[in-house]
């Protein structure tokens, strides 16, 4: 079976295709893989690499606080302070995609890596 | 990025993807290489433990644990 | 190093596909199942060989009763290591062959993409409040599609989401004779909801249905 032929696995299809390859391509791009750099952007392309790993590890901690807090075993205070660390760090980010030129999309990154599985 | 990437139809990415996600679903934790590359010459061979699981699974995999 | 692929029963014969590194598949005996593998000359954990993985699984369903895929990385020495973890495996292996006959994987994802117009929480507890609230909101949408599917499955796995635009994630255990009906429930759900991004895929092997019959590390 080629990888052409998984297309046909597709039963149905609606709504932003991209934003959901976006979603599973979080976890993909934790692996290891050939970062591409040239002189000008080796920070880049290293900045991309280390930033999708935070994010990812930034959603995990904030999903099991949210848990957590479900399950009613954290305290106000605790809860107040895993809130403000949360939002502390989601500012972080926005402020280190700044500086480094990257996007969400950058973040997420581009179907380019299973193009090159051709 | 090269004319070469981004060929595929999307739908057709999307199911690629969904079927390295169903690969990797169980959580797994492997050691690995990163090549780091610059102007097109391997420099750098980088040792990982990469978490190779999906977000969820994770999560699913902690609360078991806790449980 | 061998690297394993799936067991597969009443295989016919191998797939034209090759194995991670081009290698060509092999198979070794099990009882009634046989065991999928291929020679790989190193360690390969790069995204092709992952891919690669999932295409001579998929390769493997519509030559034989039933796949019960392993999962990426059960990698053995040699001949020896291999036999003997398959002889562990042998029941494990049995049971789920008979769990999973007949049926197939299909994955099932619900994202609500659509921007969120909520004020800023100014402290800690008020952003764990929405966060909250934005996780029941989609439990709720969730439920609605769920609790229809999981009645024309014979097992089901809900992924729990995470703080992004995912609202549900779930593979069903399908018998092949329901893929119609599942799919009219899938599509009747996204015909009532077209603000939200519905994706169906499959028949896949049944990954997400092979619990016990993992190799220890």
């Amino acid at each position: 079976m080629t990888a052409g032929a998984v297309g046909e696995k597709l039963l149905s299809a609606q709504g932003d295709l991209l934003g959901v390859a976006r979603e599973l391509e979080q976890v993909r791009d934790a692996f290891p893989r050939r970062v591409r750099a040239d002189p000008e952007t080796v920070e880049r392309g290293l900045a991309q690499l280390v930033l999708t790993l935070i994010e990812l590890l930034r959603q995990l901690m904030e999903r099991q606080a949210l848990r957590r807090m479900e399950q009613g075993t954290l305290d106000d205070e605790q809860v107040e302070r895993l809130g403000q660390t949360f939002m502390r760090l989601a500012e972080r980010m926005d402020e280190l995609k700044e500086e480094f030129g990257l996007t969400d999309a950058d973040l997420n990154l581009d179907l380019g890596p299973l193009g090159n599985l051709l | 990025m090269s004319a070469v990437a981004n060929r595929r139809p999307l739908e057709e990415q999307v199911t690629l993807l969904e079927l390295v996600d169903r690969v990797l679903n169980k959580g797994i934790v492997l050691s690995g290489d990163i090549t780091l590359s610059v102007a097109g010459v391997d420099l750098v061979y980088v040792g990982l433990r990469v978490l190779l699981a999906s977000v969820g699974t994770f999560d699913r995999l902690a609360n078991e644990g806790a449980s | 190093m061998i690297h394993l692929y799936a067991f597969a029963r009443n295989l016919t014969t191998l797939p034209a596909v090759r194995g991670i590194g081009g290698g060509p598949l092999e198979t070794l005996a099990v009882e009634d199942a046989d065991a999928v593998v291929s020679r790989v000359p190193k360690s390969d954990v790069s995204q092709e060989a992952i891919l690669q993985h999932g295409l001579v699984v998929e390769a493997l369903v519509d030559r034989c009763d039933g796949v019960v895929p392993a999962r990426f990385g059960e990698r053995f020495a040699d001949d020896e290591a291999l036999r003997a973890a398959v002889e562990r495996l042998r029941p494990s292996v049995g049971e789920r062959l008979r769990d999973l006959d007949g049926c197939v994987e299909i994955a099932v994802r619900v994202l609500d993409a659509r921007e969120r117009d909520s004020p800023s929480p100014t402290d800690g507890r008020g952003y764990m409040r929405a966060k909250l609230g934005e996780l029941h909101e989609r439990d709720a949408v969730a439920e609605a599609l769920h609790v229809p599917l999981e009645r024309e499955a014979r097992a089901s796995i809900v992924t729990p989401p995470c703080a992004g635009a995912v609202v549900h994630d779930g593979a069903y255990l399908v018998p092949r004779a329901g893929l119609g009906t599942f799919q009219d429930r899938v599509d009747k759900y996204a015909g009532a909801h077209p603000e939200l991004t519905v994706l169906c895929t499959g028949p896949w092997a049944p990954y997400s249905f092979a619990a016990g019959t993992e190799v220890a590390a």
